[in-house]
């Protein structure tokens, strides 16, 4: 990555350097040679329409003074010189032979009687640069005037503005060098730095510190990956304490199971009313590891969504009396009544909603405290029905509240009587998104619990 | 669905002002038709013109115009034709081809004879889209094809250009043997220039001339084009220069070759075209030697053609030089002066006029006829084409004196 970034850098101040050698090659040096053709288009075309009159050598010199360019006429028929004005208007030979040799008139045979080039100024080591054009024809000789100008001057400044910027180029380049490390160091050690936790992390240490250094996006990247590893750490104990509750939860009945199998077999078996205890016991047990099993399949199924749905019509308060009659039937003692005014009509899979009413009193009834008491309360409310179950024991923290639906979440984790593996709550969730039903729980420490949920009440339009 | 209102609405008012253009022209048509019944019905023979008093050829159109009154003015001073009088029914087409095809329609159906457009597009424009014609067209057919189209209806009312830039460039060469390398400036974007240089082309070499370069001169060229090319024309080791361009381009650009090093002037031959106020204004100090053909001469001393002169002057408003004459006016005279010949033959009157129309014998009458007095020579039609002299002038200083006078 830093040999990446390195390069992209010095890519970029390479092409910057570029950019600025065209400008200044195509844009100055164009532009430098382009006034120069036209300022020599102007003179000869000056000149041109002076010729014929009286005074047209005089005033050639002046213009060539004024100017500064080299002006000659030469003839055709033989080839000779026939006037010639240096830059300083005077009349001398002109500043080389080749300025206006044959070869000119070769050029303008090729041409529309005006032509442009540049001739090698031996002197200066430039060139010239050369106007010409046919001035007229006397008896079939072309009379050709050349008009020139040194490009000494302009390569000069060119060498000079060519070698000052090597000179610059040279520095940005090596200062863009020296930033480019800098910057390709800042920008990759974080990601180095992160990786190298990650993998960490992937390996199972989830205390791996995340450093939060660097750019923006590296410092909220190594936010991120902390927070993702705080999870797994929640997870991780989740797991682990769902084992152990597992665990713990299967091996006592079948503790118990064995135990009383052990004592039917030496004892009770010839002792009527004991033989029907303990086999009472055993069955009580076995029913208890077998719910337990439910539970587990049943959560298994709701979080891999093949929980299959019946939907049919029933009275909701019949599954609330359902589940009363079962809660109570070994608590004889405990309050738990009903509270519905009329029979209310819900269309939603009756086992399940069976389900969720049954954890939500089974937790009534663990929880409820020293008032055994409990109520079950349904009412319609704008097209629904509201089921509540409402405890008066010790009640939630509001800070747990929002977890209690969680899998394996427990409030009490050390009341392990009452608190199981932690699963009656997220079944009932569960059950409840797959109806699309809204659920709640309000809750009052010591004061009490109310879980509800709502169901579209089902009207027979016949 | 809104859009498709608005399309609809649009192919509307499309069709309406297509619609409305459609009668405005048929309404002119017809209007032209009825001033042409109204000629005959006062009893007058009318020569239909249609005239650009308007637009591009402006100028031009409204000397060819004076120039037709003026003819049947004449006419008229001698008693008229078959004893009627004569009367120019003229329309302007404003130098616009459809008006110009519309206002010829509407007299096609009341004349068997019609004068003009002076120009080539717009007459090109009448013969490739009229659709049945059986009315003689006496217009600016200087284009074969455009003839051919409408024979023997279409008859030129002026003499081939191209044949007459080739006969003063034979009668120049012939004048000034040692000429054998020319530079030929040349106007393409004029499709007549562009013909008459492919014929050159075709044809020079056979006079002993060899064209060493083309020059293709803009319109509308400013002063460096002019020395731009003046300096393409000294560039070639040349004999002589042909001009086939118009009057202020060949001035400047001549002049420009004056002063530069083509001090004879005899090494100069000059277009028709260019045979106007222009050349004189700004060559014509440059001009002695310099050979100028044009179609008609304007020192003719007939009396016709000095009667012609003094009232073109006195109704245009002339400087009082003679050269200044607009082309067409002798060409537009003759024209009439043969449609009224023609009335007279066939002894049409304003009660027989109609019986003509689509004549075939009265048509092949214009498209091959005997010989016909101009206004100052004969001419015939053969093919519908113009037979006349060119006449080619040297210049003696500023003035072109006619060859055949000297």
């Amino acid at each position: 990555m830093m040999f990446g970034l390195w390069l992209g850098f010095m890519g970029l101040a390479g092409a910057m350097a570029l950019l600025f050698w065209m400008v200044l090659h195509f844009s100055v040096e164009n532009k430098y040679q382009e006034q120069t053709e036209n300022d020599l288009r102007m003179a000869a075309q000056s000149i041109w329409d002076m010729y014929g009159e009286a005074d047209f050598e005089t005033n050639i010199a002046l213009l060539a003074k004024s100017n500064d360019y080299f002006v000659q006429i030469v003839s055709e028929h033989p080839i000779q010189v026939m006037v010639s004005v240096n830059n300083q208007g005077e009349k001398a030979a002109p500043q080389q032979d080749d300025i206006a040799d044959e070869t000119l008139f070769e050029r303008l045979n090729d041409s529309d009687g005006i032509c442009q080039y540049y001739v090698d100024d031996q002197v200066h080591a430039s060139r010239w640069a050369v106007q010409a054009v046919v001035l007229a024809n006397v008896n079939g000789s072309r009379q050709v005037l050349v008009v020139s100008r040194s490009q000494a001057n302009v390569d000069a400044l060119m060498k000079l503005l060519t070698s000052r910027y090597l000179l610059v180029t040279v520095t940005v380049l090596v200062l863009a060098s020296i930033l480019s490390i800098w910057l390709a160091e800042y920008f990759a050690r974080p990601f180095r730095h992160l990786n190298k936790s990650a993998q960490q992390m992937a390996e199972g240490n989830y205390e791996t510190e995340f450093i939060r250094e660097g750019p923006v996006e590296a410092r909220q990247l190594a936010e991120t990956l902390e927070l993702a590893e705080q999870e797994f750490n929640k997870t991780e104990a989740l797991r682990r304490d769902f084992v152990a509750n597992v665990s713990h939860d299967m091996r006592t009945p079948l503790t118990v199971i064995r135990m009383y199998a052990e004592m039917l077999e030496a004892f009770s078996g010839e002792i009527p009313e004991k033989r029907e205890e303990h086999v009472r016991m055993i069955l009580n047990e076995t029913d208890r590891l077998t719910n337990l099993i439910s539970d587990t399949l049943d959560l298994a199924k709701l979080q891999s969504g093949t929980m299959e749905m019946n939907p049919s019509v029933f009275a909701i308060e019949d599954v609330a009396e359902e589940v009363l009659s079962s809660v109570c039937a070994n608590k004889p003692e405990f309050q738990f009544k009903l509270d519905c005014p009329e029979s209310m009509q819900v269309c939603a899979d009756r086992k399940l909603i069976y389900r969720v009413i049954y954890n939500f009193a089974s937790n009534a009834v663990k929880f409820s405290g020293k008032k055994q008491e409990a109520r079950i309360v349904i009412r319609k409310y704008q097209g629904s029905v509201r089921v509540e179950v409402i405890d008066y024991g010790i009640g939630i923290e509001k800070d747990k509240l929002p977890y209690i639906w969680n899998r394996f979440y427990q409030a009490k984790p050390n009341d392990r009587e009452k608190c199981g593996m932690g699963v009656g709550l997220n079944i009932a969730s569960e059950i409840l998104r797959l109806h699309h039903a809204p659920f709640g729980a309000d809750s009052t420490p010591n004061e009490g619990t109310c879980f509800w949920f709502m169901l579209e009440a089902y009207e027979n339009e016949t | 669905m809104r859009r498709r209102i608005w399309q609809a609405l649009a192919v509307a008012v499309f069709l309406l002002v297509l619609s409305r253009t459609a009668v405005q022209r048929d309404l002119q048509a017809s209007a032209f038709q009825e001033k042409i019944e109204q000629c005959l019905e006062a009893g007058e023979l009318p020569v239909v013109v249609l005239s650009q008093e308007s637009g591009e050829y402006e100028s031009l159109g409204k000397s060819a115009l004076w120039a037709a009154e003026y003819a049947a003015e004449q006419v008229n001073k001698n008693g008229g034709v078959n004893g009627c009088k004569v009367r120019i029914v003229s329309e302007n087409t404003g130098s616009d081809n459809s008006k110009a095809l519309s206002l010829y329609q509407g007299a096609s159906r009341a004349a068997f004879a019609v004068l003009g457009p002076i120009d080539a597009p717009e007459t090109t424009y009448i013969a490739q889209n009229v659709e049945r014609n059986e009315t003689v067209h006496i217009a600016a057919y200087s284009y074969a094809e455009s003839r051919q189209l409408m024979a023997p209806y279409g008859i030129s009312y002026m003499s081939d250009s191209e044949e007459g830039e080739l006969e003063e460039v034979r009668v120049w060469a012939q004048q000034n043997p040692d000429i054998k390398n020319i530079v030929l400036y040349t106007m393409s974007q004029d499709e007549s220039k562009e013909n008459t240089t492919e014929l050159f082309q075709n044809t020079l070499a056979d006079l002993g001339l060899n064209i060493l370069k083309i020059v293709d001169v803009k319109p509308e060229a400013g002063e460096q084009d002019y020395s731009y090319y003046a300096i393409q024309g000294l560039n070639e080791d040349a004999d002589g220069y042909v001009f086939l361009i118009r009057g202020r381009e060949c001035a400047n650009i001549l002049v420009k070759l004056r002063q530069h090093g083509v001090e004879e002037g005899r090494r100069i031959s000059i277009s028709f075209s260019a045979y106007g106020s222009e050349l004189f204004e700004i060559a014509g100090d440059q001009l002695d030697g310099v050979s100028i053909w044009n179609k008609f001469d304007p020192f003719y001393k007939g009396t016709q053609w000095q009667q012609l002169l003094k009232a073109y002057e006195k109704n245009i408003g002339n400087t009082g030089s003679v050269v200044q004459v607009a082309n067409p006016v002798a060409d537009y005279y003759d024209a009439v002066q043969a449609i009224c010949k023609c009335y007279e033959q066939f002894g049409v009157t304003s009660d027989n006029y109609g019986e003509f129309i689509g004549n075939a014998d009265v048509a092949q009458w214009f498209y091959n006829s005997q010989m016909l007095s101009g206004i100052q020579s004969d001419f015939r039609w053969q093919e519908g084409q113009k037979i006349t002299d060119y006449q080619f002038f040297v210049f003696e200083g500023e003035m072109p004196v006619n060859r055949n006078d000297k």
